[in-house]
């Protein structure tokens, strides 16, 4: 076994562990599909409680203080349930930014992350004009797709201008949106923004950093979703394993057979280099090397396709029964549907990766 | 041990980095600069020899054997530092089966007239030595071989075949597996012998390879008398015998060294053809650079935990399969970018892709099978087949 961990990472799996099983299951996913938002604020603030919506927070916001290890531990876990929940979004992504912040403007919205009582999330890479009026400004233009929407959320928005790159605090019922969903139920809105008006104490980060702190932030926020698809694919090529052991066909048992056995052999494979790929990766961007922007790239593509290729295989190897409603295989393929895209796929990432790693042997 | 060792600090007392250094540097000013070629060059005869004499005298032979049989006796974390910067200068492939896959049995397994007999001379590089595993009809299936040893008075007498058996045309002896009794479990009546490749009845034929090689060949034992002496520990036991490693071993043939070195090429390859922006090339190109990332990501974890002691078995299969086949993708890549020239039979782009091609299709074939290896992880998943 090559994955190790230290006591605290144990700690958070072994409480997340009884906390998931207590608190929710796949039922519980499939009653808040096709609702809005497609997750519980009542459950974000029991994650709170946990520390989980903080765990980036620093202590002057209420939050954990812990590190990008320990978010990434808890991420996988939650992608292993399928928990809908906006950590990603919220409490690593945003939490991120919040953290680069000035620490005034950024104090409400840490506090109330950390408390569990808002759900922050990032709108970021629009095209959002911030014109100064005095000492507020007034932003307008369009953002496409903030994902995990809530329309009581509040937004971390991108704008550019004459005082160039800026991060505002902006509550998303100020956004004209235009949710639509995701498959696994969450939600991604399309945002307009028409003259709102903001104020100098919703600045939160301005000039140069903002470049900085979203290139980190999201860089963080792809290796927990690289977690979590580790987390979905490992949990999905488990139940499999299960399924194949115990389910006869021509008076063997499935698992039986070689070419089966060689398929699965093949998507652990890939379910390997994915969770050596992203905590590789971590190490070099917690360590600021050169090499971490093509890492990171690199084990999101990774983790995106081997997700797929293991929920895809769990329908097949479950038969036509995997491929209904009832089974919950369906659940972590949707899952992977919507993880593996969310901040880029495979094709799109494996580019990147060689772009940037081009960029760094110079 | 030769004497300049005992200037140098202490191998295990020195830090890693500046272990690393010191081999790194050792490499600089040492290794013959005509065998930097990676890949494409494999040491023979007289040319491994030499390498091993050199590294011998230098003292930097051996690092997994202990001391007292001539080895640097270093942790496992100096070792795979050892072999990493070997990778790293682009160094020929050489096989010392004696130093590799014979010194780690007799220093288990022989007697202390064995030792005396055969480790100094495979730590000088003075004798080569090569395998007799394989037979024609025991390939994959070992186990099944018939190569037979009966016991006559104070010999063994072998008659049968051998095949596969690399670098016999340059090996004094040989190490080999022989039947010497049939048992309900075939693996039960399977010996370990050591054999002077010039003993009467001894023969062998060349067998060229497809990447024009003539490295391996077929041997054939005619009423060979082996002395009793030459019996490595309990007769029956040589399959459990032939299992000893040492060290990083099973770890080494899932590097990624040379998907590294393919790599090279490839990317020597696009620029000499100018494919730097070409979309499809791009698409190849980064996926490949994804494969070696990722893959030296693993190793590094599986690395890291054979020296915690938590490393499984499997997981060597799991590393051998990803990185002969990433050898494999890569060299593909290869001949699939230099469209046009690629079916050349000697150059194509300037480089050896041919050669590179037909060097990487035996790797899925040797060291395991590749197909036994997926057989090996799937035990470890969804544990034995039932019938």
């Amino acid at each position: 076994m090559w994955r190790r961990e230290d006591d605290i990472q144990t700690m958070l799996r072994d409480s997340a562990g009884d906390f998931l099983t207590d608190k929710h299951s796949p039922d519980r996913l499939r009653a808040l599909r096709g609702t809005e938002p497609g997750y519980s604020l009542a459950l974000w603030s029991e994650m709170a409680e946990m520390g989980w919506t903080g765990i980036l927070l620093p202590e002057q916001f209420g939050g954990a203080d812990l590190g990008l290890d320990e978010a990434l531990t808890l991420a996988e876990m939650l992608g292993a349930r399928l928990m809908p929940e906006p950590f990603v979004s919220s409490a690593v992504f945003a939490a991120s930014l919040l953290c680069d912040a000035a620490s005034q403007s950024a104090e409400e919205p840490g506090r109330k992350l950390a408390e569990g009582k808002a759900i922050v999330l990032p709108a970021l890479g629009g095209a959002v004009r911030a014109v100064p009026g005095g000492p507020s400004v007034s932003i307008s233009g369009t953002l496409a797709s903030v994902s995990d929407w809530h329309d009581e959320a509040l937004l971390i928005v991108e704008t550019d201008g004459e005082a160039g790159p800026q991060l505002w605090a902006v509550p998303a019922g100020q956004a004209g949106a235009n949710p639509r969903r995701m498959a696994d139920g969450t939600h991604a809105a399309d945002l307009t923004f028409d003259g709102v008006v903001l104020g100098p104490e919703q600045l939160l980060l301005s000039g140069p950093a903002v470049a900085a702190s979203i290139s980190r932030a999201t860089a963080r926020a792809r290796l927990a979703t690289s977690a979590m698809l580790e987390g979905i694919g490992r949990t999905v090529m488990d139940t499999t394993a299960e399924y194949v052991k115990q389910r006869k066909q021509f008076n063997q048992p499935l698992a039986d057979f070689q070419a089966l056995r060689h398929k699965m052999v093949d998507i652990h494979l890939q379910l390997e280099l994915a969770g050596a790929s992203w905590r590789a990766a971590a190490e070099a961007l917690e360590s600021d090397e050169p090499s971490a922007s093509s890492k990171v790239a690199a084990a999101k593509a990774r983790a995106s396709d081997a997700a797929l290729a293991a929920t895809k295989a769990a329908v097949q190897y479950h038969g036509a029964f995997g491929y209904t409603e009832e089974a919950d295989i369906g659940l972590y393929l949707n899952a992977a549907l919507r993880l593996s895209a969310y901040l880029g796929g495979g094709a799109h990432l494996r580019q990147q990766a060689l772009a940037a790693a081009k960029k760094e042997a110079v | 041990m030769p004497d300049n060792l005992s200037l140098k600090t202490e191998f295990s007392e020195m830090t890693d980095e500046a272990f690393r250094l010191q081999w790194r540097s050792w490499l600089e000013a040492h290794y013959p600069q005509e065998w930097r070629r990676p890949i494409v060059k494999r040491l023979h005869g007289p040319e491994e020899q030499r390498w091993l004499r050199l590294l011998h005298d230098h003292g930097w032979r051996l690092p997994a054997w202990p001391r007292e049989h001539g080895g640097m006796g270093l942790p496992l974390s100096k070792q795979l530092i050892y072999h990493e910067e070997l990778d790293r200068f682009g160094t020929a492939r050489f096989l010392d089966s004696g130093g590799v896959l014979l010194g780690p049995v007799l220093i288990k397994y022989g007697t202390e007239a064995q030792k005396e007999r055969y480790l100094a001379e495979i730590a000088r590089g003075d004798v080569l030595w090569c395998q007799g595993y394989s037979e024609p009809n025991a390939g994959s299936d070992l186990a099944s071989l018939t190569c037979q040893a009966v016991r006559d008075g104070a010999h063994y007498v072998i008659n049968g075949s051998k095949i596969w058996t690399t670098m016999v045309q340059f090996s004094k002896r040989m190490f080999i597996l022989v039947r010497t009794s049939n048992e309900d479990r075939k693996q039960r009546g399977i010996s370990f012998l050591l054999l002077d490749m010039d003993t009467p009845g001894v023969s062998y034929r060349d067998i060229e390879n497809l990447a024009g090689d003539v490295e391996f060949g077929q041997v054939f034992f005619d009423n060979v008398r082996v002395p009793v002496e030459n019996l490595v520990h309990k007769e029956g036991e040589g399959w459990t015998v032939a299992k000893a490693l040492l060290g990083g071993e099973r770890l080494y043939s899932g590097s990624p060294g040379l998907s590294r070195h393919a790599m090279d090429t490839l990317e020597r390859v696009i620029a000499a053809l100018g494919l730097q922006n070409d979309p499809a090339t791009n698409v190849l190109h980064s996926t490949l650079w994804c494969d070696v990332n990722d893959l030296t990501a693993l190793y590094s974890k599986i690395a890291d935990a054979t020296i915690f002691g938590t490393a499984e078995g499997h997981e060597f299969s799991m590393l051998k399969i990803l990185a002969t086949e990433l050898f494999q993708r890569i060299a593909d890549a290869c001949i699939e970018i230099a469209g046009a020239e690629a079916g050349a039979w000697d150059e194509a782009a300037n480089e050896q892709l041919r050669r590179i091609f037909m060097i990487a299709r035996p790797s899925s074939i040797y060291g395991g099978a590749n197909e036994i290896q997926r057989d090996i992880v799937a035990r470890a998943l969804l544990g034995k087949p039932t019938r």
